[in-house]
């Protein structure tokens, strides 16, 4: 995987926030570097933010089932830090240190997940793989979660891939939070 | 853009919108808010893009215009787009008033046709302390080429920047531009402000989102909440906290942004430091 930080591009501080992008600066904490990086063209977040809730966040599909889908294509795709932030992210919507192993490449699929779940992460797999997608791939997806689910999860596996090249690119750091949690995970034992 | 027009008739924003033509400067003051100098990056906003935001802008309800930098006088394409713009609404240029070359001065005389105002830095009646300041030959400078312009008809302010605690010159200062030609209307005084190389010499007030009246102001890194925010430390980093936009074309884009910043701030939070 590319090596983290620093960030190859000058994270706005809260203190140098863009009137129109204080909204998105934590109160207290840190703020995102994704959001810090997006300041520098403040008239994005309010276009961009919105977009990535409802892609990312709550919706028709669990939470859980999405935060597969988002550690799936950034352990597939090498970006540190989307893995760092959705290892964190996943642990919290009830993923298990096994189940992120085996997304993160560390042991098989089948080992860690039932048919559907696979089904879905071939899917995803293939989505951000490039090239075409074969017709049985998509239509086992379709069977369980019909064309509406189809959509949010291709959905979500492109927007992911477009956060992984930009956070990538960008070499965006995690925050120190975010550093010292994953230490803590890995602390209370690895993966699988 | 008729919130624009409404905010304006309230006079919660300005009505004059500002143009940052560029960045350099043939000076470089110890207060100057921009780091301006010989060697800033020039930051050019071209004068094709002025005029098409002019037009733009008397659509959208501005009724005046303010052209500043860097030194404006630098583009060679200056005294013509002056001109231009001041054809759409009245005009206030800024300029340092060093570059007043005989070629220059017949240059700007047809701004005498036209509702602009020439407006020139002069900090002190004494030579000396305004040097200090500005540079050497500021003052001779200046001092030389008002009543040039004056004699051709241009209207001409003088802007005067003063350490708000120590204001003892300013009487011989008003009898200075008086007798250059510049009367006590077109003289103004405003504060030194602590952005840009202010803050490396640790002078003057800050002035932050709530000290400044909203006055929008397009450079070619965007648009800003006052021509105060379009400021950088160092010659190179731009102060961000003042940003509307990185956007400034069509201007629908950075007035729409301007009108939710201000709409977002409660009324009468625009107390200011008489530095409009
Ligand atoms: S204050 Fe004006 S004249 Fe002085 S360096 Fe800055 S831009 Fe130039």
């Amino acid at each position: 995987m590319a090596r983290v930080g620093p960030a190859r591009i000058r994270l706005v501080d809260s203190i140098d926030a863009p009137i129109l992008a204080r909204p998105w600066f934590a109160t207290e904490g840190e703020t995102s570097p994704i959001i810090r990086a997006l300041a520098q063209v403040p008239e994005l977040l309010p276009a961009t933010m919105p977009f990535l809730g409802a892609v990312l966040g709550a919706s028709a599909i669990d939470l859980r089932t999405k935060e597969l889908v988002i550690l799936r294509v950034s352990s597939v795709r090498g970006c540190c830090y989307c893995v760092g932030a959705h290892r964190l992210a996943a642990a919290d919507a009830g993923v298990t240190a096994r189940e992120s192993g085996a997304l993160c490449g560390q042991l098989p699929l089948e080992e860690a997940f039932g048919e559907a779940t696979v089904e879905l992460l071939r899917l995803v797999d293939e989505t951000v793989g490039g090239g075409d997608v074969p017709d049985r791939v998509v239509a086992a997806v379709r069977r369980r979660l019909g064309d509406h689910g189809v959509v949010e999860v291709v959905l979500l596996a492109a927007t992911t891939l477009m956060l992984n090249r930009f956070c990538t690119t960008l070499r965006l750091p995690l925050t120190a939070t975010s550093t010292a949690r994953l230490a803590e995970l890995d602390a209370v034992g690895s993966p699988v | 853009m008729t919130a624009l027009r409404e905010l304006i008739a309230e006079g919660r924003v300005g009505r004059r919108l500002w143009f940052y033509t560029n960045y350099h400067c043939n000076l470089a003051c110890s207060y100057c808010l921009t780091s301006s100098s010989p060697r800033a990056p020039r930051r050019v906003l071209g004068a094709e893009r002025i005029e098409r935001l002019a037009d733009e802008a008397v659509e959208a309800g501005f009724t005046c215009f303010g052209i500043t930098g860097g030194e404006p006088l630098l583009n060679p394409w200056l005294p013509e787009l002056a001109t231009a713009v001041a054809r759409r609404a009245p005009l206030v240029l800024l300029t340092n008033g060093t570059l007043f070359t005989r070629r220059l001065l017949d240059r700007v005389a047809p701004f005498a046709d036209h509702p602009i105002e020439v407006q020139i830095s002069l900090d002190s009646a004494d030579p000396a302390e305004n040097d200090a300041m500005r540079g050497p030959e500021n003052h001779r400078k200046v001092v030389e080429a008002i009543p040039q312009l004056v004699a051709r008809g241009v209207t001409v302010r003088v802007a005067t920047t003063l350490d708000p605690d120590d204001a003892s010159d300013l009487p011989r200062l008003c009898e200075l531009h008086r007798s250059l030609g510049v009367d006590d209307h077109h003289h103004i005084v405003r504060p030194i402000v602590s952005r840009g190389r202010a803050v490396e010499h640790g002078y003057g007030l800050a002035a932050h989102q709530p000290e400044l009246f909203p006055e929008l102001t397009l450079t070619a890194d965007g648009a800003f909440w006052s021509p105060f925010g379009a400021t950088s430390r160092d010659g190179k980093s731009l102060d961000t906290e003042l940003l509307l936009t990185r956007q400034i074309e069509p201007l629908h884009r950075p007035v729409d942004a301007f009108v939710a910043a201000v709409s977002g701030l409660p009324s009468g939070n625009d107390a200011n430091l008489g530095i409009r």
